[in-house]
């Protein structure tokens, strides 16, 4: 499941990115100056944020609809501040996981290693979902198909019923059905066939 | 189980709290072919501002980003409750702030936000 065959996979893909950041060690990412000198294209307001609009989607669903018209609103300053407690958070993750992995005298940071940081920060209830949602990543991306960050697939939201609904293609007749509430709560099924 | 289609429905669950299926609208729908809604080289290039970031697999930056939905989710919601405590429509920035008070989990966004 797990091992030596993702990282491959992970490196080969990633290195054509240049991925792999060395040096600067001791550097927390609050010291812009000085990574602007050595790595100037990194700080840019929108490598270092999220795009408004995702965010913005993303809390859109996270919150109830009235049945009332035009709904629940999300200020301007809201989703702005989301959007940088979402790189924050990402920051604060992969330092976690990052921290872990040099701990065990590894270079690659693999999924395990974000599972792990996800429960020693107190995302506890986020685990479930992922480890479910990166089982069908895996299994889209088997064969060494490029990452565009798309899995092919229906991803279906019915609030009504709090299930969402990934049916991938490749996995032929089979259906996840993931159910997690609002806050991350955790219930699972699968269904296959 | 709903074909795609965008009614919005709305069903009470068991706190007394609405929830609706979510409204696609057209343009969205490109989003429901992919199992991630944040463009994941952006999720790299904030994981590479970490100068002692070495190599990272593409599971690792997967997971990443749905933890990021996940959290973005939480956050909005969390927020929302005190934005209805106050019987406000608008979630604000204060609602936000609230939560990074309150939640135990939010506390590394403490002072980050000045």
């Amino acid at each position: 499941m797990e091992g030596a065959e993702s990282d491959d996979i992970g490196a080969s893909f990633l290195s054509s990115e240049q991925y792999m950041v060395e040096g600067h060690v001791g550097h927390g990412h609050q010291h812009d100056d000085e990574d602007k000198e050595d790595l100037p294209h990194l700080l840019r307001e929108q490598d270092r944020f999220l795009p408004i609009a995702n965010v913005a989607r993303i809390m859109k669903k996270g919150i109830p609809k009235t049945g009332k018209v035009g709904g629940n609103k999300i200020a301007k300053d809201a989703r702005e501040c989301v959007q940088e407690c979402v790189s924050e958070f990402i920051s604060f993750v992969t330092s976690e996981a990052s921290d872990r992995c040099h701990q065990e005298k590894r270079k690659t940071i693999n999924g395990e290693d974000i599972l792990w940081a996800m429960n020693a920060l107190g995302f506890e209830n986020y685990v479930e979902p992922l480890k479910i949602y990166l089982q069908k990543f895996r299994e889209s991306t088997k064969g060494d198909k490029p990452l565009d960050s798309t899995l092919e697939g229906a991803y279906e939201v019915d609030f009504g019923n709090n299930m969402t609904t990934f049916a991938a293609e490749h996995v032929s007749q089979s259906d996840i059905v993931c159910t997690y509430g609002p806050a991350g709560q955790v219930s699972q099924q699968f269904t296959l066939g | 189980m709903a074909g795609g289609d965008s009614e919005p429905s709305a069903s009470s669950n068991s706190n007394g709290t609405v929830e609706a299926a979510t409204e696609e609208l057209p343009g969205e729908e490109e989003e429901k072919g992919s199992g991630v809604r944040f463009p994941l080289a952006r999720i790299k290039r904030i994981m590479k501002a970490d100068p002692e970031l070495g190599l990272a697999s593409q599971d690792a930056v997967f997971l990443v980003a749905k933890a990021t939905e996940l959290f973005v989710e939480s956050l909005a919601l969390e927020a929302y409750h005190y934005t209805s405590q106050a019987k406000k429509k608008t979630v604000s920035r204060r609602d936000v702030d609230h939560c990074i008070d309150a939640i135990e989990a939010m506390a590394f966004l403490d002072g980050a936000m000045d």
